[in-house]
């Protein structure tokens, strides 16, 4: 099973690993040129101490040496990263403005550099660099959002089934739902008792029981039912009306023990007389 | 090993019991001539004769030999055919026919088994089915609860109910009349019986007439008598049972009140058997508190009145016929086995 397992997803493995090979070794080519590059290119404008003065061969290719270096930066990121088609697209896009823009400012800069051909160049070369970013970055967010839905979901089912579905819940989820079915199975069931096997019953068995007959007032029935019932009404005429008449009467009797004597005498006062 | 009923009769109680065993014999005139002189129950097919309830024990024992039992672990016996239509015959005796179909009758059954591989809900429906067919309005109440019903009403119905039965031993621990835990063990009366027997040499039916003859349990006995493993398997049942009631009791939370114990069943009926279980309870540590082992005042009748304090309680909350009920005496019967 696990041999077959292996089998089942070797094949993708292998694309997967082949094409990481190859695409990651292209970007990590590319982006440590461009950073190469960026590097030299600063290292030349510290160096030659550029300036509005200087030579302009020197000025345009040190910046040519940078645009190259930001565009292999920016091809390198696209690279490692796994492209849709639209990807491919925009990432054929970037490239060729941007690339078009180094070309067109390295021929134009020493005798062209005029307006609007600084425009479209610039425009040109940032419009390239934005799309590689952008592309990049959108890239970046998409694969973040797809793995944090393919690594957080099933972690969270497998805490949840860990949580809800030990060995042992699972055995009295059995056994309940088992016992469900039974249950209803059973209430399903008609018992056909008339078609039973025929006896002849003796006569002379008249009172064959065992009879006891005891004297029991069975007060645990109104008892329970209290029990079950606590809210329940009382009945008029019932003990527990008395009760609770007896009891109110106290609590609303609020005269105290003298007061309570002098009414008595007067109250024996006038009955007596 | 008994079918009893209960029933209200003014300020009455009549229990009605009958033994639920059976025997085999052969039919002959002369046979029958005898039987129906000494009115003995029986009844007859082509099979031949079989005598029925206490009459079958009294010659089982008599002749040495076994009689057979429609129950069995405490439910209709599987092994044994004519099963149904005999308890169907002992409970329509028992029973009699009701005239009002809405009587309520609560049936006392078992709980299901925690040691044993047994399901009780095919007899359940059996014996609903059983009393369904004499027009009650039948209903079902654990052995346990029955118990506590019958002897806990000082407690407001809480605490354990504890019936010791033939087949099984039943355990209901009930709050305010509510069952918190209710499980059976598949060791009981008929249990202690065997294991004598198979110690003793002697029959199951002598075992089980010296057990329900003898004056009390102690630990002086005659050499080679019932008695002696009698005491023993008494003991061990007990211990069994309290071992059961320890591991079960771990696995819930019952609220923090201190839990009176109702002792009950025919099993229970030898004298020292109560102070027997009321000693290893207190040994026990159990994971509840315990206030007070109480003994049934009728320990073998003590589940049919819990099942009668059921039904009347039943009857008094149906609503305007209670009025009715109450100037007319209900009449409300049950039976347990």
């Amino acid at each position: 099973m696990r041999e077959h397992k292996e089998k089942l997803f070797k094949p993708d493995e292998d694309k997967l690993s082949r094409r990481g090979e190859t695409i990651y070794y292209f970007g990590t080519l590319f982006f440590v040129a461009g950073i190469i590059l960026i590097g030299f290119a600063t290292a030349s404008i510290m160096f030659f101490q550029i300036n509005t003065q200087s030579e302009e061969k020197l000025v345009t290719d040190i910046i040519t040496y940078m645009g190259v270096g930001l565009l292999f930066v920016t091809l390198g990121i696209n690279f490692m990263l796994k492209q849709s088609r639209k990807g491919y697209l925009i990432f054929s896009l970037g490239t060729i403005f941007a690339g078009a823009g180094i070309v067109s400012f390295y021929h134009n800069f020493e005798t062209n550099w005029y307006y609007p051909t600084i425009s479209y160049i610039l425009l040109a070369y940032l419009l390239g660099f934005l799309l590689l970013m952008g592309n990049a970055f959108g890239q970046v967010t998409v694969w973040l959002l797809r793995k944090s839905q393919e690594t957080e979901s099933p972690l969270k089912t497998s805490k949840k089934q860990q949580r809800e579905y030990t060995d042992e819940e699972i055995q009295r989820d059995i056994d309940q739902a088992i016992k469900k079915t039974l249950k209803q199975a059973a209430d399903n069931l008609q018992f056909n008792l008339s078609t039973g096997p025929t006896f002849r019953v003796s006569s002379a068995s008249a009172n064959t029981e065992t009879i006891i007959k005891r004297k029991d007032t069975m007060n645990e029935t109104m008892a329970l039912q209290q029990t079950l019932n606590p809210g329940a009404k009382e009945e008029w005429g019932g003990a527990g009306v008395d009760k609770a008449s007896t009891l109110l009467s106290e609590t609303l009797n609020t005269d105290s023990p003298q007061k309570k004597k002098i009414s008595h005498i007067f109250h024996n006062f006038f009955h007596k007389n | 090993m008994n079918i009893i009923s209960a029933d209200r009769n003014g300020e009455d109680i009549i229990f009605k019991r009958q033994r639920n065993a059976f025997m085999q014999i052969d039919s002959s005139d002369l046979t029958k001539n005898m039987l129906d002189t000494s009115k003995v129950l029986y009844i007859e097919d082509d099979d031949g004769i079989r005598l029925l309830g206490e009459d079958a024990f009294k010659f089982a024992t008599i002749f040495e030999k076994e009689a057979r039992r429609p129950m069995k672990h405490g439910i209709v016996s599987p092994q044994e055919k004519e099963a149904i239509p005999i308890m169907q015959l002992i409970v329509e005796r028992v029973l009699g026919n009701t005239k009002d179909s809405k009587e309520v009758l609560y049936i006392s059954t078992p709980a299901d088994p925690i040691d044993v591989d047994m399901d009780v809900l095919y007899h359940k429906k059996t014996m609903e089915a059983l009393t369904k067919r004499l027009k009650y309005d039948a209903r079902v109440i654990d052995e346990g609860l029955a118990v506590i019903y019958s002897e806990l009403a000082d407690y407001n119905f809480t605490g354990l109910g504890v019936s010791f039965g033939a087949g099984l031993t039943n355990v209901t621990l009930a709050y305010m009349a509510s069952p918190l835990l209710s499980f059976s063990i598949g060791r009981g009366g008929d249990w202690i019986d065997e294991q004598a027997a198979k110690s003793t040499g002697l029959t199951k039916e002598r075992v089980t007439a010296t057990k329900e003859k003898v004056s009390s349990l102690n630990n002086q006995v005659t050499v080679g008598s019932p008695e002696g493993a009698l005491n023993i398997y008494y003991d061990a049942l007990i211990s069994y049972v309290i071992e059961h009631l320890k591991k079960r009791l771990a696995h819930i939370t019952p609220p923090e009140v201190a839990f009176p114990v109702a002792v009950a069943g025919g099993s229970s009926l030898p004298k020292g058997f109560f102070e027997m279980f009321e000693k290893k309870m207190k040994n026990a540590k159990l994971g509840v508190e315990l206030s007070k082992v109480v003994k049934a005042k009728d320990p073998l009748n003590s589940v049919a009145r819990g099942c009668l304090i059921a039904a009347q309680t039943q009857e008094s909350q149906k609503p305007t016929k209670s009025q009715k009920n109450q100037s007319s005496k209900p009449k409300v019967k049950k039976a347990t086995h």
